[in-house]
């Protein structure tokens, strides 16, 4: 009877824990959990609807990526694709950046190696999320090198759910970002870690990495000039250090070797001057290498420092001299206009605008950033003046790359997903140490009482240490009303990105939604009808024309050649369509017989407001026979009765309103009233003579039947629609497709 | 110091949509009609669009922001051990005010400008 209650405690005494090992319990059940969330909050859009791609730059990644699948990697890396760019091909394997589409076709092949037989587009569209959750491992490292493991796992817990990262990768999102963000974020613990412990394994460890990033996406650049920035800015303070030396030297000559393996990168690292700047700091550090050599040679320190000053001068004299005389003989490019428009916003407004019109190229409104950061943005200055309270050589780093992605995330809307992970980081020391605070004051208030009651030695001392235990529950309460206080802020923010997860990021944007009067879902699966009845009812050779925006799709779903996409590499070509499209009938059929096009696709719902503005100012660019003003009225684009004769016969107000005057859209409205624009349109007789209606997707019988009163957006055009992904709300479309007699 | 102070106003300029206000040059501040009586009634918050702002709407969420930020480096402070207790507790109390009051004012604002939020 005795030995019972003793073998019982024995075996609690068993599986009762050591400190150190519930810690460790503790920290990875958190990190499951984490990566376990950071996927299963990406999947609203599955769930809804079906496991498609969605936007319109995934299907182009989706179509390589099918291609690689069927054909292996030496086709594919010298495919030249015919269907895209007709008349003019488009050369993929020297055009684009292979990491995603080698990423899926490994995750694919693992797993049929594995028994599991998935199709290549489950792999695809669930590649983001896989990537988003490998991200928040990373983030958790990150963190614990720079401050502690504390912060390491609020990091991983706030870029779990973060809505700046969400937004492009959640599981449909088959793009660049989904994979680079995760690539971004390793080469830089890659490289700290390097720096850190000046190991050489480390330092080649983060060329790999960022040989991945480059495979992966354009943005690279930000790295390639981030990292000689914080080298710079080490130098500057006098941290020069020998593992700062072997990092950067090893990182810097293999990742550049690496990277001229992607042919679409080339030699761009020696010849563009966006990639210069690391070249300098590369001669910058040899020089310093030096100067600490000589340093350890002489013992004069006067003669010493006579002996820097002139060489640090010539050393920058050379350099200046070799980067003007690079600059000037025309070997080194210039900066391109996508890179410049960062440093200078105004300039892409005037010289490019086909840059300009895209709506995720705006600059930022504060309300997107509180959209996509929430409480971050009061946790981003408060862990700033922790990380400038501890300087280190991490936490300058952490510093910097906050700073300067912050200044582009203002710049321009999309580059918001660059500045997370530093925003994630940043915030997450604040909570950490915040936190730390509050508890060790919690703590540390139970100790002195203790030994106050059990010591109890000496009158005064007990005396005093009484007058401190009276504040001391006050304190205490505070503490825990404070950290309280945090739990709720943080559970704030996990309803605010779920919210906005939910609700903005998890649209397809192929198949829009909208609220019935009684508040029920309505699906408008417009684009894919269109695009199957495009793959089914023309012959194979059929080549059709659209505004670039649908063009990855049309190849992609509908399988046909097209004659400009979503690549905008040929601005001649796209405003060749723009002009075929503002222009009267008989002009733009001759347009459109000599680019040998059969069928003529446009999206109506929104098109002859904005995105024609778009058109004409392409358009007109290379054509100057497009004159904007023609268009407007009272410098406004108009559609009723008031507009401009142009505008009233041109292309492509002719090929959207046609047979639209004798329509009800509205129950007490005149027929032909534009719902999008809120007018009765002016011309309501079209009559085409060289095209003919070859197919309208089944929402023009939808908007006669029902006469719920639908709200509305006031959507400005394909532009916008296509491309905002904050904007899904309540819009509605219809395709029509017109057939070239 | 100074240049934490530095750093803490680009943040406030960048979170403001300073580079939005110079690009798009949107009013100070917007106006609407009365359709009643005529008159012209201003409007802070530009409606319909997540990513557009009028200058003031911009000015008054980033102070915000900012002030969230130094509320909790005021808490920081305050639990520092070497300063007197007056000062600690001033600073305790500072702080938690300025955090409560940019959250709160925060989720107001945010509420106005999308109607439909959290919903």
């Amino acid at each position: 009877m005795a030995t019972m209650p003793a073998s019982a405690s024995d075996l609690l005494k068993s599986f009762k824990l050591k400190t150190k090992q519930q810690e460790l319990l503790i920290r990875v059940s958190i990190l499951c959990l984490v990566y376990i969330l950071a996927f299963i909050t990406r999947l609203f859009s599955v769930l809804r609807y079906e496991s498609m791609i969605h936007e319109f730059d995934p299907y182009f990644n989706y179509r390589t990526t099918l291609y690689l699948t069927e054909n292996g990697f030496y086709d594919f890396w010298n495919w030249f694709d015919y269907e895209s760019w007709y008349p003019l091909g488009r050369i993929v394997g020297g055009t684009l950046y292979p990491g995603l589409m080698v990423t899926a076709v490994l995750i694919y092949r693992i797993l049929r190696f594995l028994r599991f037989a998935v199709h290549i587009r489950e792999v695809c569209v669930l590649t983001a999320p896989f990537f988003a959750s490998n991200t928040t491992l990373v983030a958790y490292f990150f963190g614990k090198e720079i401050w502690d493991s504390g912060a390491g796992l609020v990091a991983a817990i706030l870029i779990a759910v973060c809505p700046g990262y969400i937004s492009r990768s959640v599981a449909g999102s088959y793009d660049n970002e989904g994979v680079a963000i995760f690539a971004l974020l390793f080469t830089f613990y890659l490289f700290v870690k390097a720096v850190n412990t000046g190991s050489l394994a480390w330092s080649l460890a983060s060329a790999f990495g960022y040989f991945y990033m480059v495979s992966a996406w354009g943005g690279y650049v930000f790295i390639i000039n981030l990292i000689p920035l914080y080298v710079l800015v080490l130098l500057i303070t006098g941290r020069y250090s020998m593992r700062l030396y072997v990092a950067y030297n090893c990182m810097y000559i293999l990742g550049m070797l690496l990277a001229m393996q992607i042919r679409f990168v080339g030699f761009q690292h020696v010849q563009s001057g966006e990639h210069m700047a690391a070249m300098g700091v590369f001669f910058l550090m040899q020089v310093f290498y030096f100067l600490d050599w000589v340093k350890h040679m002489l013992s004069d320190t006067k003669l010493f420092q006579a002996f820097l000053r002139i060489t640090v001068t010539s050393a920058v004299a050379v350099g200046g001299i070799a980067l003007g005389l690079g600059m000037v003989s025309g070997y080194i490019s210039p900066w391109t206009g996508r890179f410049y428009s960062l440093l200078d916003p105004t300039y892409a407004k005037d010289h490019i605008p086909i840059i300009a019109s895209v709506s995720e190229h705006q600059p930022t409104a504060w309300s997107s950033f509180m959209f996509d950061f929430h409480i971050l943005l009061f946790l981003f200055p408060a862990g700033l003046y922790f990380c400038f309270k501890r300087l280190s050589d991490a936490t300058i780093f952490i510093v910097m790359y906050g700073l300067t992605s912050m200044y582009f995330a203002g710049v321009m809307v999309r580059l918001i997903l660059v500045a997370t992970p530093a925003v994630c980081l940043i915030s997450a020391i604040a909570v950490s140490a915040t936190v730390k605070n509050l508890t060790v004051l919690l703590r540390s208030k139970n100790k002195v009482v203790q030994t106050g009651s059990t010591k109890g030695s000496g009158g005064s001392k007990s005396s005093s240490k009484a007058l401190l235990d009276q504040s001391q529950p006050f304190q205490k309460n505070g503490a825990i009303a404070l950290l309280f206080g945090a739990f709720y802020l943080l559970s704030r923010y996990a309803t605010h990105c779920t919210w906005v997860t939910s609700e903005a990021y998890s649209s397809p944007s192929i198949v829009l939604a909208a609220r019935g009067a009684h508040g029920n879902r309505v699906i408008f699966d417009d684009y894919r009808e269109a695009y199957f009845w495009l793959r089914q009812n023309t012959p194979q050779d059929a080549k059709v024309m659209s505004w670039w925006d649908y063009g990855y799709q049309i190849t992609a779903m509908g399988n046909r050649t097209v004659i400009v996409d979503n690549n905008t590499w040929n601005n001649t070509h796209i405003a060749t369509v723009g002009r075929a499209m503002s222009s009267y009938e008989d002009e733009a059929i001759e347009i459109i017989r000599s680019l040998d096009v059969d069928y003529v696709l446009v999206v109506f719902g929104g098109v002859t407001g904005y995105s024609s503005d778009d058109i004409n100012k392409i358009g007109g660019g290379v054509f100057p026979v497009i004159k904007e003003p023609d268009y407007l009225v009272n410098g406004e684009y108009r559609v009723d009765k008031g507009a401009a004769p142009k505008m009233l016969n041109c292309l492509m107000y002719k090929l959207c309103y046609y047979r639209f005057g004798e329509m009800m859209t509205e129950y007490g409205k005149p027929p032909g009233y534009d719902r999008a624009r809120g007018v009765e349109i002016g011309n309501k007789d079209v009559k085409l003579e060289h095209l003919e209606e070859a197919f309208t997707t089944s929402n023009w019988i939808n908007l006669r039947k029902d006469n719920a009163s639908f709200q509305w957006c006031l959507s400005l055009g394909i532009v916008d629609l296509a491309l905002a992904t904050n904007q899904n709300f309540l819009e509605t479309e219809l395709l029509t497709l017109f057939q070239a007699t | 110091m100074t240049v934490f102070s530095l750093v803490l106003l680009t943040y406030f300029m960048v979170v403001s949509g300073f580079v939005y206000d110079v690009i798009v040059e949107p009013p100070g501040i917007g106006s609407t009609q009365d359709p009643a009586t005529g008159a012209v009634r201003p409007v802070v918050f530009l409606p319909g669009r997540v990513n557009g702002q009028y200058i003031i709407e911009g000015l008054s969420s980033g102070f915000m922001f900012v002030l969230g930020g130094i509320g909790i480096v005021l808490l920081d402070l305050a639990l520092d051990k070497n300063r007197a207790r007056s000062v600690k507790v001033s600073y305790a109390i500072a702080g938690i005010s300025s955090v409560v009051i940019a959250y709160v004012m925060t989720t107001l604002f945010i509420r106005i400008k999308i109607p439909g939020y959290l919903r």
